[in-house]
């Protein structure tokens, strides 16, 4: 809650992190998760911190 | 609840009572020691002095517009190992609160400490102090000139100067969790200032301190409030500033441009108290290859790195105890209004979880606590 409050505030975009509860053995979930979420981050476009060089 | 006492200004010299006073309390040993802002060696400056013999309390200002620290890493420094004597502190509500955060923190021993706090109508940034001190005679008077508003609860702008951003949108003028609180906004101060005492301490104390007591201070509260209410409208308009001017990451780094990384604003935030920040630790230690690759993927990158990430771990770790003191931005060689940002994220972070930092040492820390119910929707969409 604190790190998306920095982020939202601070101009970032908090969507573009994400937090799940996921178990060691939850591994099916966890693809889903991490293929919905690449989907999600396609459709955003590339993050401006990835190429602004003064960071 | 407190009691409300008077003192009684002798010789229309509030600064010859205030010294009775502090030494009083040294002579009657209310405190073994005596933490007070004094005069410095050339009458100009006014800095913390530790105090054993009541003697040396020769030129105490507890009202000057300068705070060169935040006094609660002092405190920090004088109690961490639980020392048996009775430790006086002279603290303004940013340096009490910022006290609390850290005894919360364990960095701070409140077993044998005895909190003395003065209202406080804002400081000024020390290169400012400098100029308006040229055209004084010393301390002492400038600082009578700086109070000669004091029934309105406001400062007398000297030389026009406007006091520090973070006083004037400072939420807190008055130093609530104090044991002995000296209170003269609304006095006039020829005449005597109140002084209210906490439930805890204020047994047999009264006498030994030459205080009589008094039925209302209710000129106290009233100017206190007129002066909150101004501070209150001040900070509306400065988070608004701040959310205007932060729309998103390219302005962000625009405000850090300038930033030097010479972590005074960490040095002087009195909640960064660790031993090793991990900004010195091996973790930025990055290896010479790595900023090849860095450089190689990017074209160029800006050096030192993690600049961006500083201020944000930093925010992320302390921003929930920000007691919005503004050192840092006092500390920033370079001007950076640090103090704005963090105060309006801290403000944010603060209402999540309607915590307000130095309101109550019973009141945990929820960063530092554990509690099983709570935010049920984080990390479950």
């Amino acid at each position: 809650m604190i790190l998306n409050t920095i982020l939202e505030n601070m101009g970032f975009e908090a969507e573009r992190v994400w937090i799940r509860w996921i178990s060691a053995s939850e591994g099916k979930y966890f693809a889903n998760i991490i293929t919905e979420m690449v989907d999600k981050l396609k459709k955003m476009g590339p993050n401006f911190l990835k190429t602004t060089w003064d960071i | 609840m407190s009691k409300a006492y008077k003192l009684t200004v002798e010789n229309d010299d509030l600064f010859a009572t205030m010294k009775a006073f502090f030494r009083d309390l040294l002579r009657e040993q209310v405190v073994d020691v005596l933490l007070v802002p004094q005069e410095s060696v050339n009458h100009k400056s006014v800095i913390q002095t530790l105090v054993k013999n009541e003697e040396e309390i020769v030129n105490a200002n507890p009202f000057i517009p300068l705070l060169l620290m935040n006094s609660a890493t002092l405190v920090s420094q004088l109690t961490l190992d639980n020392p048996k004597s009775r430790i006086g502190v002279l603290m303004r509500s940013c340096e009490i609160r910022a006290t609390i955060e850290l005894a919360k923190l364990k960095q701070v021993n409140v077993e044998n400490l005895v909190i003395i706090g003065v209202d406080c109508l804002g400081t000024y940034e020390s290169n400012i102090y400098q100029e308006i001190t040229e055209k004084y005679e010393g301390a002492r008077d400038l600082s009578l000139k700086y109070l000669s508003k004091a029934t309105e609860a406001e400062p007398f702008l000297l030389e026009g100067k406007e006091v520090r951003q973070a006083c004037l949108s400072c939420e807190y003028p008055n130093p609530d969790n104090a044991d002995i609180a000296i209170s003269f906004f609304g006095c006039d101060l020829n005449k005597e200032i109140f002084v209210q005492l906490s439930e805890k301490i204020h047994h047999a104390l009264p006498e030994r301190l030459s205080l009589i007591p008094v039925e209302s201070v209710m000129q106290w509260k009233e100017s206190s409030k007129k002066c909150l209410d101004k501070r209150i409208k001040f900070r509306d308009n400065l988070f608004n500033d701040v959310l205007e001017r932060i729309k998103d990451a390219k302005s962000f780094l625009k405000e850090l441009e300038h930033c030097r990384r010479c972590y005074n604003c960490r040095k002087e935030c009195p909640i960064c108290y660790c031993r090793e920040c991990i900004f010195d630790s091996l973790t930025f230690e990055h290896a010479s290859e790595q900023y090849f690759t860095w450089a190689k993927k990017k074209g160029k990158i800006r050096m030192p790195t993690d600049t961006l990430l500083f201020h944000l771990t930093r925010m992320n770790h302390m921003v929930i105890s920000c007691v919005a003191c503004g050192q840092c931005s006092s500390a920033c060689p370079n001007g950076i209004a640090v103090a704005k940002f963090f105060k309006t994220v801290g403000f944010k972070v603060q209402k999540l979880f309607d915590y307000k930092p130095g309101r109550s040492l019973e009141e945990e820390n929820p960063q530092a606590t554990f509690k099983e119910d709570e935010f049920p929707d984080v990390g479950t969409p």
